[in-house]
Order: C-alpha cells, then structure tokens, then sequence
C-alpha cells in the first residue's frame, strides 16, 4: 500500500508572490515557503496525495533543466513539510477512501 | 466640552491625583494615574497638555499608582516607586524621575494588557488616511524619526505601540508622549523648536531622556484609525543621505512577528491581523542620515499610494 500525504487541518497561508507564509495551526508557528514548497502544501490541502502525484504536479510547474529532478525535489519537499509539522502521512487504505 | 490638561491649575492636577486618580482616554487604551508626588502635577499639565480628563471612576485599562517609597531608606535616599493595579513589577527609580518610571511603567502595564490587538513594538503615523509602521530595532532611530514626522505635518499615533486592529488590520492611535533619548533631544529640539519637550532626566538606565508633549491635533484625534500603508524598516547611520530599499513582504512579515509584544500568543488571529496589514503595505528598508531628506522620502512613499477605501 503507498503512503499519501496530506497537510494538517486549519493551516492559513499567505501569497506574497515569491514567498509564501504559512500558519501552522498546531504549533502557532509561520514559515516562509518557497512556491514549490507552497504547491505542495495547497496540493495536499486539497486531498491526500501519493508521493509519485506530487511528483507529477512537481514536473509541470518546474522550469525544464529541473523536471529530471521533479522525485527528488518531491521527496525533498514533502520531508522538510513533514518535519515541521505542515503535512501528515496518511495509510494507503484511508488515503484511497476520499 | 471638558479642559485641557494644559488649562487645568496644577492644584487641580494634585488633587486629582491624590484622590480617585487622574483618567486618560489614550485613543487606544484609558489609564487612570494616582500619586502623591508632589512634582508629577506639573509634568503631566506639559506632556499630557493635549488631552483632557476623563470622567473619574469609569473603566480603565491599567491603574498606575506612583508614589515614595516607605522605609528607612526614605531618610537617605528616597525613591520611588510604581504599582500597577496595586502590584509593584518594578525596582524602585530615584525620587526625581517621576516621569521616566510613569512612562516606563504603562508602557509595561500595556504591552502586557493589550490582548484587544495584534501589538507592535513600533513608532506610527499617518498621512492621507494610510499608516506608516516604523518597527523599533536596536539603533533604528524610530524615536527620532517618528517625532521628526509628526513634527512636519504626519499625524502622529504612537510612538511606541503599533495597534493593528483583528477584525480589518487597521492601525487605532494609542497616544503618550514620545520618549526621546541621548543626542536625539537635541536633534528634534532643534529640528522642530516648537514642539513641546518636558526636562531631561540624565542617568536614567536609557541614558538621558525627555518627552515630547503630542500635538493637540493629534490628540484630537486619537479614536481614528487608519489603513495600513507603508512599512518602514528605519536604521540611523550618521553617514548615510538616504538610501531605500525594498522589503518583501513575506520578509517583512517575519520581521514584524518578532517585533511584536503578543503575536506569539495569538495564534491564527494574530497572523491574519499581521498578514492583511502586510498584504496592505510596502514594506522598505531606510537607511537615513539625512531627517529632511528621510521625511521627504517617506512622504513621497506614502503619496504614491492609492486612497485607502473608506473604512
């Protein structure tokens, strides 16, 4: 079964064009995001999300020199959302219940 | 219509200070005063000219008590000492600086008690109904900056406390008299010689300071709010003309959130009040020498903006 990933309920987050900020509602913090780190976070905001649909939303919005790298920025990304709190992993079964 | 403080006697002053206290409507927030120094009389009738007195007995925000302070000690070496609503936070000051510790202490009683707002620590003024947040930063010079401004026509809506408003991010005016240390005394004594300064009180754990009596317009009027406009990051360096630089906002975001009293402790209402008046700001960095110059700057920032809507 995949995981899948979604971000954690009631999260706030402002657009300020190259940077995003972004409230986590567990721990009261903001964090300043990059918009690839922002895509991630509205795209599992939106619904749980296996690791290979990040990839796949990752490899359209990256510029052409980094689309070979779209799994490893995936990876990368939804590490640094995990650890600080932004997005939750999700078991398989529940995930494909939505 | 009630007197001002400037018009009352100051024998009406003691008075009222000896007994239910002295009750000011700061924009903001209401303090009631009490002391039985003789000296604070005539120091408030100079640098809370501007306002007038609230009715005794109602609803105050913070009680500040400043009275001498028993014991021996009082022999040899007296002193003071300041009780917010009844409870003493602070170490005693020397008998003559009845005003330094005043100030210090409401300024402590309402950066603890502003639960109401998303709080700045911050000087801020307004032109053309759009604010001017300018963020204290150790050695920015917003003291200086925020006097220099109110003194060339901006209203002026603290020097201390930014108030932004949960519901729209609107900046509300909690008005004191401006703090002034060291050599920026003698700048904006100079700058602007008809503002209103109280005495200098030397050797204070800030150095020398002095107080600038807030102008009657702006006391006036001290319950209109107005929309967030620019955020200035000032820094005062003696050989700079005047240099900006664009902030981002989400930069600026970060820098405000930390400079706050309680954003820490608001949670998602802190963060929507800081995000809608970043979102309704530019944000710069001023690197000022220069105070005409930086004035002239600053107006020609705020004048480039559209008319906020009506509020």
């Amino acid at each position: 079964m995949t995981d899948h990933y979604a971000a954690v309920e009631g999260i706030r987050m402002l657009d300020f064009g190259d940077e995003w900020v972004v409230f986590n509602p567990l721990s009261w913090d903001a964090h300043l995001l990059n918009p690839a780190a922002a895509i991630v976070l509205e795209l599992a905001g939106s619904a749980a999300q296996s690791e290979q649909e990040i990839e796949a939303c990752l490899r359209e919005v990256l510029v052409d020199a980094e689309k070979g790298a779209a799994a490893e920025h995936a990876r990368r990304l939804l590490d640094e959302l995990i650890q600080l709190g932004l997005v939750r992993t999700v078991a398989g079964d529940v995930a494909t219940d939505r | 219509m009630s007197q001002r403080i400037a018009e009352l006697p100051v024998e009406t002053l003691r008075a009222g200070l000896a007994g239910d206290g002295l009750s000011l409507d700061l924009g903001a927030a209401r303090v009631r005063i009490r002391s039985d120094v003789d000296a604070l009389a005539p120091l408030l009738k100079t640098v809370y000219g501007s306002f007038t007195l609230e009715p005794a007995g109602g609803v105050c925000d913070v009680t500040a008590t400043l009275r001498r302070k028993g014991g021996l000690r009082r022999f040899v070496r007296p002193q003071l000492e300041i009780l917010i609503d009844g409870a003493v936070d602070f170490e005693p000051f020397p008998i003559d600086t009845p005003l330094p510790l005043l100030e210090w202490g409401m300024n402590y009683a309402l950066a603890q008690r502003a639960s109401w707002c998303l709080l700045l620590h911050a000087g801020v003024v307004e032109r053309g109904g759009r604010a001017i947040v300018l963020p204290a930063m150790p050695g920015a010079g917003k003291s200086t900056l925020t006097a220099a401004l109110a003194a060339r026509g901006f209203r002026l809506l603290s020097d201390e406390f930014g108030v932004v408003g949960f519901a729209d991010s609107r900046l509300t005016p909690l008005l004191r008299p401006v703090a002034l240390k060291n050599q920026s005394i003698d700048v904006i004594a100079q700058f602007a010689p008809d503002v209103v300064l109280g005495p200098r009180y030397p050797k204070t754990h800030k150095g020398t300071v002095a107080h600038l009596a807030p102008a009657l317009t702006h006391v006036a009027a001290k319950h209109v709010t107005a929309a967030p406009g620019l955020v200035i990051f000032p820094r005062y360096v003696a050989s700079a003309g005047v240099e900006v630089e664009p902030v981002t906002r989400a930069r600026a975001f970060a820098r405000l959130a930390v400079n706050s009293f309680n954003y820490e402790f608001l949670g998602a209402l802190g963060f929507d009040a800081l995000g809608r008046l970043i979102a309704g700001s530019e944000a710069y960095q001023l690197r000022y020498g220069d105070l005409e110059g930086a004035i002239a700057k600053i107006g020609s920032l705020i004048d480039a903006l559209p008319p906020p809507s009506a509020s």
